[in-house]
């Protein structure tokens, strides 16, 4: 999996610095993760992967390590 | 700009919501892709949030305010809208109703949505909120419930619409019903006396006329748009299912474009005037090469179906109230002559109201057709199969929209349908009798005349030269060049393939191609010349070559530079000699020997006009925008 494209993807959604991502990066930690921008970043990961969620990982993705996983295993699977 | 790296580039640089604009200025709307928009989207929400100005920004008169009101998410269209409402050079600003609170707000004279003071009102109803019943269980409703329900549909939606007109000045847009994808009944719903096809079908037509005299509502065909991109795609449910939003990521550029469509043609900003090139452009060849005949528009080849309907799809234009108007390089006794004989095309000269048939830069006959029409040139749209002349109309008259076709005919019809700068929110009788009375003009928006620097234009091409002796790969094209170039022909001499061969291996003569390329791509050779030596001190020159796609630019001087040096610098000779055989072809080529420092000499024979330079008289003529390659074979 390519991280720094994840990265890129998650921080244009948030409007944050790629290098503000880390493993401690949870909704809690970043002031713009909303429902909408949660949305968004949905619809950017799927569309930027090629893969697709479904909606109980979407409602249970609420952090990097979390979204690290679940785009994981969609891309290997 | 469409190049994802440059885009991302400029993103970094951009320092404000002004400067996210421009951008989207650069950006061409076919191309932008989800990604692309999704880096904009990116910049354009922080500096729309930052800036505090966003409160003059909607008091400047330039800014379209599009209020969505309805029962979905709108998120993230509002966004889309403003992307490539800027790639079109419109700038908007959004209010965005509550979840379903559109009657309310419409209703309550102190509410956001009133002091919003709209310009388009966006409405979205979704049926899956407003019937449910009929969404979900179609098949089981009687047809006394399949009535009501359209009923209400429309009496809400008419309502609604009546509601926005009376509290908001705005033009209404109302979109209509699509029909779903996927019937209850299946294949069998077309047997049902009210199937749900036919159920969607009546609603929504049921819908346009209810609204047909209305002028400042229009129905936001979402029907078609959804059928347009795929129902299969449009939709998802996902999405829908979690937070109410209807549609897929990708799709939101096509209804954000078809929205920008309706907000330009409310704002009235409607392109006035078409000008077209001929040659490869209405119909398909080179008209003074191939002739009259020769040049493919008609029936019975694809190409010529091509062009043929390419004609009709102009012409339709011409019916909505567009001016047509031409401005091609060419003779104008071949075009009318042409236009005379061949009418089995859709076009005819009277449909044109301005005709700018001559050999001078295209920026001079587009100019003088804004004169003639008395339009400004923000109301020009030029159509060229060339992108050099289209990089000089976009550098040298940068209000003039310019659309470059590609090399396959094809296509040409839906790259005008895909353009929708002719769009109006109404087409009247007296539009489409408008060819006509133009003349006497209703418009007196006069045009600035703005030229820049022909120069600098000349340098952007970033033209090349290649001058080589002619060799075994080159003959087939030389033979070419000599027995099909009309215009750009000093002599007219037609060699055959032996006379070709023949020139190569002679020793007193020398034959010389020109290759040139540009930022555009290479053109391939395009100049010949070809020189006989009358004695030690002395050459005439027999033919001089051009091929009409690459005049215009100098590369004629940059021929005679070479042989100026070849001739009298490296070869010491004294005296160069010529001949101008006029023929009603070749008037481009006129003025070329008294352009490059020749000198009649005598209008002696019935062959033609003789000239002649010597050593002492040559200067160079400065054509330092282009680049000449060295020759390895020299």
């Amino acid at each position: 999996m390519n991280e720094e494209k994840l990265k890129e993807v998650i921080a244009d959604v948030f409007d944050i610095d790629e290098d503000e991502i880390s493993h401690e990066t949870t909704n809690e930690t970043v002031e713009k993760w909303d429902s909408l921008n949660h949305l968004r970043l949905v619809t950017a990961l799927e569309g930027e992967f090629g893969i697709t969620l479904t909606m109980e990982e979407i409602n249970t993705m609420d952090s990097y390590p979390k979204i690290v996983e679940m785009v994981t295993k969609h891309l290997n699977s | 700009m469409n190049d994802m790296n440059e885009l991302k580039e400029a993103i970094k640089a951009a320092q404000s919501y002004d400067d996210v604009i421009i951008i989207c200025n650069t950006v061409d709307v076919p191309a932008l892709t989800t990604t692309m928009a999704r880096k904009l989207l990116r910049v354009l929400r922080k500096y729309r949030v930052d800036e505090p100005k966003l409160e003059a920004e909607q008091n400047s008169t330039g800014s379209v305010r599009i209020a969505y009101l309805g029962n979905i998410t709108f998120e993230p269209l509002p966004d889309y809208v403003e992307i490539i409402a800027a790639c079109r050079g419109l700038t908007t600003s959004a209010y965005i109703g509550g979840y379903d609170q559109y009657v309310q707000e419409l209703i309550d004279d102190h509410s956001a949505l009133n002091a919003f003071a709209a310009d388009i009102v966006f409405i979205n109803l979704s049926l899956r909120e407003l019937a449910p019943e009929l969404v979900s269980n179609f098949s089981y409703l009687s047809l006394d419930q399949i009535n009501a329900t359209k009923e209400m549909i429309l009496a809400k939606t008419v309502n609604t619409v009546s509601l926005a007109l009376d509290k908001q000045q705005a033009t209404v847009l109302i979109s209509n019903f699509p029909c779903p994808a996927h019937f209850h009944l299946g294949i069998a719903d077309q047997k049902q006396e009210v199937g749900e096809s036919a159920f969607y079908a009546d609603l929504n037509l049921e819908m346009k006329k209810r609204f047909r005299d209305e002028s400042r509502v229009q129905v936001f065909d979402m029907e078609q748009l959804v059928s347009n991109y795929g129902k299969n795609n449009a939709y998802d449910e996902k999405l829908y299912y979690l937070a109410k939003v209807p549609w897929q990521e990708d799709f939101y550029l096509s209804i954000a474009d078809q929205l920008v469509r309706h907000i330009a043609a409310a704002s009235g900003q409607a392109k006035k005037c078409l000008v077209l090139d001929l040659d490869n452009t209405l119909w398909g060849g080179v008209l003074g090469e191939s002739g009259i005949h020769g040049v493919k528009v008609g029936h019975g080849d694809g190409e010529a179906e091509a062009f043929y309907d390419f004609q009709c799809k102009i012409r339709a234009l011409k019916n909505r109230g567009i001016l047509l108007g031409i401005c091609s390089k060419n003779n104008l006794a071949d075009v009318e002559e042409m236009f005379a004989q061949r009418t089995d095309m859709p076009l005819r000269l009277e449909d044109f109201s301005a005709l700018e048939v001559s050999w001078d830069m295209k920026h001079e006959g587009l100019s003088r057709i804004a004169d003639k029409l008395n339009i400004g040139f923000d109301s020009l749209v030029f159509v060229d199969d060339n992108p050099a002349e289209c990089e000089l109309i976009r550098q040298m008259l940068p209000q003039v929209d310019t659309l470059l076709l590609p090399n396959d005919p094809s296509v040409y019809s839906a790259l005008l349908d895909a353009f929708y700068g002719f769009d109006k929110a109404q087409v009247t009788s007296e539009d489409q009798l408008k060819t006509k009375q133009y003349a006497e003009g209703a418009d007196r928006v006069k045009h600035q005349a703005g030229f820049k620097d022909l120069e600098s234009y000349l340098e952007s091409l970033q033209t090349e030269i290649t001058i080589s002796l002619v060799g075994e790969q080159e003959k087939m094209r030389v033979h070419q060049l000599f027995s099909k170039t009309n215009q750009f022909n000093v002599t007219t001499r037609r060699y055959s393939m032996a006379e070709v061969e023949e020139f190569m291996i002679k020793d007193n003569c020398d034959m010389y191609t020109v290759q040139a390329s540009d930022r555009f791509g290479d053109l391939g050779i395009i100049g010949l010349c070809l020189l006989e030596n009358t004695d030690q001190s002395a050459a005439f020159i027999d033919s001089f070559i051009l091929s009409c796609r690459a005049m215009g630019r100098g590369i004629e001087t940059a021929m005679v530079n070479f042989i100026k040096e070849e001739y009298f610098g490296r070869r010491g000779m004294s005296r160069l000699s010529a001949l101008f055989v006029p023929t009603n072809k070749n008037v481009p080529a006129q003025q070329f020997y008294p352009d490059q420092g020749f000198e009649a000499v005598g209008d002696d024979s019935d062959e033609g006009c003789r000239y002649e330079l010597l050593a002492d008289n040559s200067s160079i003529l400065s054509c330092h925008w282009i680049k000449i390659n060295d020759r390895n074979d020299l």
